[in-house]
């Protein structure tokens, strides 16, 4: 194995390009991470088809469409860091083109769940929005549970732009939560030296990438819409429209959203660390030991 | 705050399981290798849908102004009695500007439209050579098939006519040259047009580099994935913090100097920049003589020159 040969090329990149090289890496691993965004995304789906059931049923005009289709975006929006966590480790084993087993891959989840649920959960608040979602009733509007929503959800949003890697520093770094010495490196401290000075930055790309998500969800909803229309003969808009297809359009978009953010990630390490160069040197490293050897 | 090592770690060096589905298939990246029938070989980059995006909406706002900009002529001529010829007359307008605007400019402009000229985009066939006027009106009609399906007006009424592109999307990802329908049809390729990359030597100004390396052995040869880490490492490590140059440079150096016989304590820095200074820049004369060392072209090929084993 050489370890300067990995399955993405190892280079510096544009923004834009980072979203073009999604679709390749989309298209060499279509099946596995389809399957690792199933097995993420079932029990959020389950969830929140439960937890806002509500809406739409008691009543189906346009102020509950609307509600509908915001609260469902704001759940998955919270929800996304927690769904995409097993496509985040198949992309970090097969960077290095290792073969990614599934139950490895659990394995490797289970590693980090602890730390996973305390940031993501805890400390940026997810456990709550899914508390306030469970228990809201949500024909009574203006409710505390719906305030607690919108305050996390804008919390989270600042957290992820000016932080939004710390999926993968949990998940592929793997540093203790808590230190072990005064200078040890533990989760926390290396999320803050990746991204400093990096928040600008990381805030504007943030943006960038919910506008493109967004026209992409919307793309893909029309677009199950008009496959629905011409194969079900179904051209009425009704709750199936947002149940069904509304979501589905959502966890798509964040499919491809997070092979970008992978992407970003690598791209952000490069910048930051020179890992190109460590890469290179490593297999030059590697080179002179087994020539030396003979 | 020291930097930590890179951790999406690299597996150990005797992991014994590399993909064997795929072992051989190349990188993931958005470069090709064209080699022309003249066996000359070309290196581009070539553009997807995301990096094409702003030249389109650059090229969609034109065509705009210039819609709006006949319109006005139109009713400015209204008022002289010549409505009708002035209707038939914009009719046409639209149609050309509809379904020719990116033929006609990629034709005389060489692969360009104004969009693409500002975004510094250029398109070309497949094999690298300029388009012609069928190729360049082809990918454009086209475009119409790569545009669909179109929003349904049901749904967001204003909609009805926007195209949502999933055709040309799902071709372009499907491609390794990110090509649409169009694309496909007419042979071509949208590349970024290349920067002008100026690549020179870096000069090592740490005395204790350049003395350490007179220390190096002359007969201690120097390949060309060795001198291109080295390259690599001289250009980037002003830009790292010196705790995660010493780790970088750990892993070379190291061996290194167990093969050069230099002493443990070696600065791992020291030492890379010492062996970059004298693969790169000090001849070996001056080595030998102690005289000032000369710069010599980096641009020319690496398997040059003496010192490389190829």
């Amino acid at each position: 194995m050489f370890i300067d040969q990995t399955e993405i090329s190892i280079r510096e990149r544009g923004k834009r390009e980072l979203f073009d090289l999604a679709l390749h890496v989309a298209r060499r691993h279509f099946a596995p991470l389809c399957t690792a965004l199933l097995l993420g995304v079932a029990p959020f789906v389950a969830f929140n088809a439960w937890a806002l059931s509500d809406i739409p049923s008691d009543r189906y005009d346009g102020d509950s469409r609307f509600q509908y289709v915001t609260y469902m975006t704001l759940l998955v929006f919270i929800q996304t860091p927690l769904a995409t966590s097993l496509m985040t480790i198949y992309l970090g084993q097969v960077l290095f083109r290792t073969q990614a087993m599934p139950r490895q891959l659990v394995r490797e989840l289970a590693r980090s769940a602890a730390q996973l649920l305390w940031y993501q959960g805890v400390v940026r608040g997810g456990f709550f929005v899914l508390l306030a979602a469970a228990f809201n009733d949500w024909n009574d509007r203006n409710t505390f549970a719906e305030f607690v929503i919108w305050s996390v959800a804008l919390w989270a949003l600042v957290a992820r732009g000016v932080r939004p890697y710390l999926n993968e520093v949990i998940l592929l770094e793997r540093n203790p939560r808590r230190p072990t010495g005064a200078t040890a490196m533990t989760t926390a401290r290396r999320n803050a030296a990746l991204h400093a000075g990096f928040g600008g930055d990381s805030f504007v790309q943030l943006i960038g990438a919910g506008i493109l998500g967004s026209m992409a969800a919307l793309s893909i909803w029309l677009t199950l819409c008009y496959l629905r229309a011409e194969f079900f003969n179904a051209i009425q808009t009704d709750r199936a429209t947002l149940t069904v297809l509304l979501p589905i359009a959502l966890w798509l978009a964040v499919w491809f959203l997070a092979i970008v953010r992978f992407l970003g990630y690598l791209d952000l390490r490069i910048r930051r660390e020179g890992w190109e160069v460590e890469l290179s040197i490593r297999a030059e490293a590697a080179a002179l030991a087994r020539s030396t050897a003979y | 705050m020291a930097t930590p090592s890179p951790t999406i770690e690299a597996p150990r060096l005797n992991a014994p399981s590399p993909d064997s589905r795929r072992p051989d298939a190349p990188s993931i990246d958005g470069q090709i290798n064209v080699v022309t029938p003249e066996n000359v070989a070309f290196h581009y980059e070539v553009a997807g849908p995301f990096r094409r995006l702003p030249a389109y909406l650059i090229d969609v706002a034109i065509r705009v102004l210039i819609a709006v900009l006949m319109s006005l002529a139109l009713l400015a001529v209204s008022g002289i009695g010549i409505f009708d010829f002035g209707m038939g007359f914009l009719a046409i307008g639209f149609f050309v500007l509809t379904h020719f605007y990116g033929g006609l400019f990629e034709t005389f402009w060489n692969g360009q439209t104004p969009g693409k000229r500002i975004i510094g985009l250029r398109v070309l066939t497949v094999d690298g050579r300029p388009i012609n006027a069928l190729q360049a009106v082809l990918r454009n009609i086209l475009r119409d098939v790569d545009t669909m399906p179109y929003a349904f007006g049901f749904i967001v009424p204003d909609l009805q006519l926007v195209g949502l592109y999933w055709v040309g999307l799902i071709s372009m990802a499907l491609t390794d040259r990110y090509q649409r329908l169009g694309d496909l049809a007419a042979g071509t390729m949208v590349v970024v047009e290349r920067r002008a990359w100026l690549h020179g030597v870096v000069k090592i100004t740490d005395s204790a580099a350049l003395a350490l390396a007179t220390e190096i052995p002359v007969d201690f040869e120097v390949t060309r994935s060795l001198g291109k880490a080295l390259s690599m490492y001289a250009e980037r490590r002003l830009a790292l913090s010196p705790l995660r140059r010493a780790e970088v440079a750990r892993h070379l150096a190291v061996p290194l100097s167990a093969r050069l016989r230099l002493p443990p304590s070696t600065n791992y820095d020291t030492l890379l920049c010492a062996l970059y200074h004298r693969t790169f820049v000090a001849t070996e004369t001056d080595q030998r003589t102690g005289e000032p060392a000369e710069f010599q072209d980096l641009n020319r090929p690496i398997t040059e020159g003496p010192r490389f084993r190829v």
